[in-house]
């Protein structure tokens, strides 16, 4: 067996290679130009700066306040009514009066497994002042001043709007792994708890809840991260808001990269972001994944 | 599986074949054109690939390919290729562009090219000025033409308005009386005056600036050896003034516009909803397409104390990474020469040629010609240097006025601090 | 308690018809923006921009496909879009089966420590490696090139195909590849007659999930492309978007073109794709 072990370190060669160059490298990377001065506008080298860009980011920048709190607050309302209406979703789908189980849990899926830019499109289409449908419902049901609202382009609705739009999007991912752990609490507790007479929300708060407790940790962490350093939807339906009332630290960063091409101040925005998460989610993160 | 491992492989054999290789041997020297004139929606886009046919004919051996754009990424996709270290053939640019352009070093220097070619006295030299810097050409102009208001003749008739605004007191109650036709909801049906100030915009910045230079006002100057603000706080005050009464005093203004960007604008005025714009040549091939267009009519821009409007220039330049230079330029002065000029450029767009102005084509056209030369009279360039933030922080400042967060005096201020720090910090290096 | 009885009995009746409801308000609220999107695609014009709804088209048109496709060069995307995609699932393939192999099967040492590192680099979010992604690609030229992207979408793709592969792999019991071994197979055999064809589902749902991510991305297509020459249907949708801001009956097309292999997807490999979520939470 040893003479074949040394020989199959070779296996893993190629994913070597390719983990080196794609994630470590550029993540070193980006750490080292986090401390430089490296604007493509002005060819010539980079020039060490030190810690001038975090100083400037977390003192002088105008953006970033607002850009983390929209971060947070995205993140966090995102999360929380993905949450809820994925698991509302779960139970109604694992519910015995529902037929075709299969056929719905493969309809939910559809906001989820669209591309984003697909999904903003139909959004802004849905969305659009006078023609769009959800105006024109308004209108039907009554209120005439919506006809011509603009969501979009309201800074106090704005952000609400984007949040409901990516729990659209997202909350079918909570759905279908909820079910998968809602399948695995025995069949057995619920029914010697009906025979014991317990309530609906009894048997939901001491066997369900507690039963999906892992997975949910699993999905919540999980898209904590990924909501908080989601590019595309917010770039996709308002760029960043009218008046940076959506803007978010993705967003700000990208900004700062690829239109003032100013590549330091990227980075260090980006360390900045890994640092907020690894502080605040990382610890939730390793808990959840040592737990399975 | 041996399936699998056999759908695997096909995959991976196929993507590899048929994934082009990088640059190929230069048989076939292909001319790859950066540009925004798009023949799906556009008469003159479907003329200028006729015209690239038409040069593969005459040239075999050369191919021309184009690649359509809107301005906007346009620009960012010029400066993204030209860091690494590529770039188009042929590129199209904003006449404001040329500055930023030649200092990233993106640009060739076309300079004995151009002065040594037997056409260049038929471009006018305003024209050929906003593509030089530093005494340097970057490029040859395209189109040269200027901004106007274009207004709806049958609803001025129908309001009962005899006079075409000429200042911007006459705009507003113009304006006004144009808002009209309200639907069961309270709301007009018809809007009198729009603008863009969307903060990607590309058009709002410009009619900030004509309604700036219309007060007497400059974006930038040369004061000594640097460049300043070339308007008091109070100027641009004044402009930001005059929006905001137009949306909240005349409510002449549709509110759901803010944020909107030229094809909003566009569309609008084409769809009916709106009643005047500032607007360009182009509009002439939207009209063709408009059951009202015979009654959309021109006119000079209103103005606030003296009349202005801005002059733009758009340029045709040769990318430093282009691989094809020389067969570029014969292809570029070629496809501006006089006839194929006028073909090009129908429906919209002022050719720059003072030759190509004098065709049958447009001669005949009082509406979409005579107004735009003779406007040129007052027309306005954007300064010379690299002005994006400049541009783009006008539409910031608009937009605090317009979600009423700042009012017009303090965007005056803040929009002039703005442009005082940028200058001071980037320009005058 | 005879009152408790009663109810038990009309219970089924009354949560039968409240969850129908729910279930036609689930259904609702996910599928008619698709529905309204499709429809209007095939609506002309004036039945798209008006006043008045119009659930279905009252007349049909292809026109704004017909668009998209001569005049918008949707072709050239759409092939762009698919060997990209097929290529990244493949790459990722060749890269993770054999790595997966090594060390869940052959028991590697240091095999569980760089399980480790590939779960942590699971958290690497996109956002943080797209400026040095950027920078190494422009000197390597590869910006605009499918290459660029097919790598750039193995930094997602990569973690999870492992991970993946390997939960599959240590499923499988260990005496299968002793008795094997003994019998005098090579483990390259082992590997490609056994491992493989045994944890084939895995890989099946690893395939659909590459295939979607790379289908759907946006972010890194957007940013490494210029020209039409590598740029994907998602990045020209949403271009789109810009260029032809209101013309929606054009726009939804593209939409609609950008969807229906998705759809397609869907249909044939639902399980993989419900599989590869729940592998992803449930297996961590």
């Amino acid at each position: 067996m040893r003479r074949r072990i040394m020989g199959r370190y070779g296996y893993l060669i190629l994913l070597i290679i390719i983990i080196l160059a794609v994630d470590l490298y550029p993540f070193f990377d980006a750490l080292r130009l986090s401390f430089f001065d490296k604007n493509l506008m002005n060819p010539g080298g980079d020039r060490f700066t030190g810690v001038s860009n975090f100083v400037r980011l977390l003192t002088k920048e105008p953006l970033f306040r607002p850009a983390l709190w929209n971060t947070i607050v995205f993140t966090i309302g995102s999360v929380v009514f993905e949450y809820l209406i994925g698991l509302g979703a779960a139970l109604l789908l694992t519910s015995r009066y529902t037929p075709m189980k299969n056929l719905f849990k493969a309809l939910v899926l559809l906001p989820w497994a669209v591309p984003i830019a697909i999904n903003s499109l139909i959004w802004k289409f849905m969305l659009a002042p006078n023609y769009g449908f959800v105006n024109q419902i308004l209108d039907r049901l009554g209120a005439h001043d919506f006809l011509q609202m603009n969501w979009l382009g309201n800074l106090s609705l704005v952000m609400p709007v984007v949040i409901g739009v990516n729990v659209w999007r997202s909350f079918p991912f909570y759905a279908i792994t909820l079910m998968a752990g809602l399948a695995t609490i025995p069949r057995e507790l619920y029914e010697s708890a009906q025979v014991d007479g317990a309530s609906w929300s009894a048997r939901f708060w001491h066997i369900t809840m507690p039963g999906i407790k892992n997975v949910s940790m699993v999905v919540v962490v999980l898209h904590l991260i990924w909501t908080f350093t989601n590019f595309d939807v917010i770039y996709l339906l308002t760029g960043g808001g009218p008046l940076h009332a959506t803007e978010v630290l993705p967003t700000f960063l990208y900004q700062q990269a690829f239109e003032l091409f100013d590549m330091g101040y990227a980075s260090a925005i980006g360390l900045f972001i890994l640092i907020f998460l690894v502080v605040t989610v990382g610890p939730l993160y390793f808990r959840a994944n040592a737990k399975t | 599986m041996k399936r699998i491992s056999l759908i695997l492989s096909v995959c991976l054999l196929f993507s590899l074949a048929v994934i082009p290789r990088g640059a190929q041997s230069a048989e076939p020297v292909t001319l790859e054109v950066w540009n925004v004139w798009d023949p799906a929606i556009d008469r003159d886009g479907r003329a200028m690939n006729e015209k690239f046919r038409e040069y593969e004919k005459l040239n075999p051996g050369i191919q021309v390919k184009q690649n359509v754009m809107v301005y906007a990424d346009l620009k960012q996709k010029a400066v993204i290729a030209g860091q690494g270290q590529q770039g188009p053939d042929l590129l199209h640019m904003l006449g404001e562009w040329v500055p930023e352009f030649s200092r990233m070093g993106i640009l060739e220097d076309l300079t004995s090219e151009a002065k040594s070619w037997s056409d260049y006295n038929k471009f006018p030299q305003s024209a050929w000025n906003v593509s030089t810097v530093n005494g340097r050409i970057f490029g040859l102009p395209s189109i040269a033409s200027t901004r106007v208001l274009v207004y709806r003749d049958d609803l001025f008739k129908k309001a009962g308005i005899s006079k075409v605004p000429t200042n911007w007191q006459e705009l507003r109650e113009a304006a006004k009386k144009l808002t009209a036709d309200i639907g069961p909801d309270g709301k007009p049906k018809v809007y009198g005056f729009a603008f863009c100030s969307a903060s990607t915009a590309i058009r709002g910045p410009q009619e900030f600036a004509v309604h700036l230079w219309s007060t007497g006002a400059d974006l930038v100057k040369w004061v000594g050896n640097r460049w300043v603000p070339g308007f008091t706080p109070e100027q641009a005050a004044e402009v930001f003034q005059f929006y905001s009464d137009l949306m909240f005093v005349d409510k002449a203004v549709p509110p759901f516009s803010i944020g909107w960007e030229y094809q909003q604008l566009d569309s609008a005025f084409q769809a009916g909803t709106l009643a005047m714009a500032q607007d360009g040549a182009w509009m002439k091939r939207r009209a063709e397409q408009s059951e009202t267009g015979q009654s959309w009519k021109t006119a000079y821009y209103p103005y606030a104390k003296t009349p202005a409007t801005y002059l733009e220039v758009k340029i045709e330049g040769i990318s430093k990474f282009s691989k094809h230079k020389k067969e570029t330029w014969e292809f570029m002065k070629w496809l501006y020469n006089r006839d194929n000029d006028v073909y090009i450029n129908q429906t919209g767009n002022l050719p720059s040629r003072l030759d190509a102005k004098e065709s049958k084509h447009w001669i005949e056209d009082k509406v979409w010609r005579d107004t735009f030369l003779e406007s040129a009279a007052f027309g306005h360039p954007m300064p010379p240097i690299p002005t994006s933030p400049i541009l783009k922080d006008s539409m910031e400042s608009l937009q605090e006025v317009l979600y009423k967060r700042m009012s017009p005096q303090d965007a005056g201020k803040d929009y002039f601090n703005k442009v005082k720090t940028y200058l001071d910090t980037s320009v005058n290096k | 308690m005879a009152r408790i009885r009663l109810d038990y009995r009309l219970l089924p009746t009354v949560n039968r018809v409240f969850a129908y409801a729910l279930l036609a308000l689930l259904i609702i609220f996910v599928a008619f923006p698709f529905f309204w999107v499709i429809t209007a695609s095939l609506k002309p014009n004036r039945y798209i921009i008006t006043q008045k709804i119009y659930l279905f088209p009252p007349e049909l048109t292809f026109s704004h496909y017909m668009t998209i496709f001569r005049y918008g060069n949707f072709g050239r995307f759409f092939f762009n879009s698919t060997v990209i995609s097929l290529a990244t699932v493949a790459l990722s393939f060749v890269v993770v089966v054999p790595a997966a192999y090594a060390i869940s099967i052959l028991r590697l040492r240091g095999g569980m420590f760089f399980s480790r590192v590939i779960l942590s680099l699971q958290m690497l979010p996109g956002i943080l490696l797209i400026v040095p992604l950027y920078l190494i690609l422009k000197n390597l030229r590869l910006l605009d090139t499918y290459y660029g992207l097919i790598i750039s979408y193995t930094t997602f793709t990569l973690p999870f195909c492992f991970l993946l592969t390997q939960a599959y792999l240590l499923t499988l019991p260990l005496e299968l590849f002793e008795s094997a071994f003994m019998d005098g197979a090579s483990t390259r055999q082992a590997l490609m007659k056994i491992a493989i064809p045994l944890s084939a589902p895995g890989l099946m749902t690893a395939s659909v999930y590459s295939f979607l991510r790379a289908w759907n991305d946006f972010m890194f297509a957007n940013t490494f492309t210029t020209s039409a020459n590598a740029r994907t249907l998602t990045v020209e949708v949403s271009r789109l978007l810009g260029v032809w801001g209101t013309e929606w009956g054009a726009l939804t097309a593209g939409a609609t073109v950008t969807t229906l292999p998705v759809l397609v997807l869907f249909i044939l490999a639902q399980r993989y794709i419900v599989e590869g979520l729940t592998a992803g939470a449930v297996k961590g």
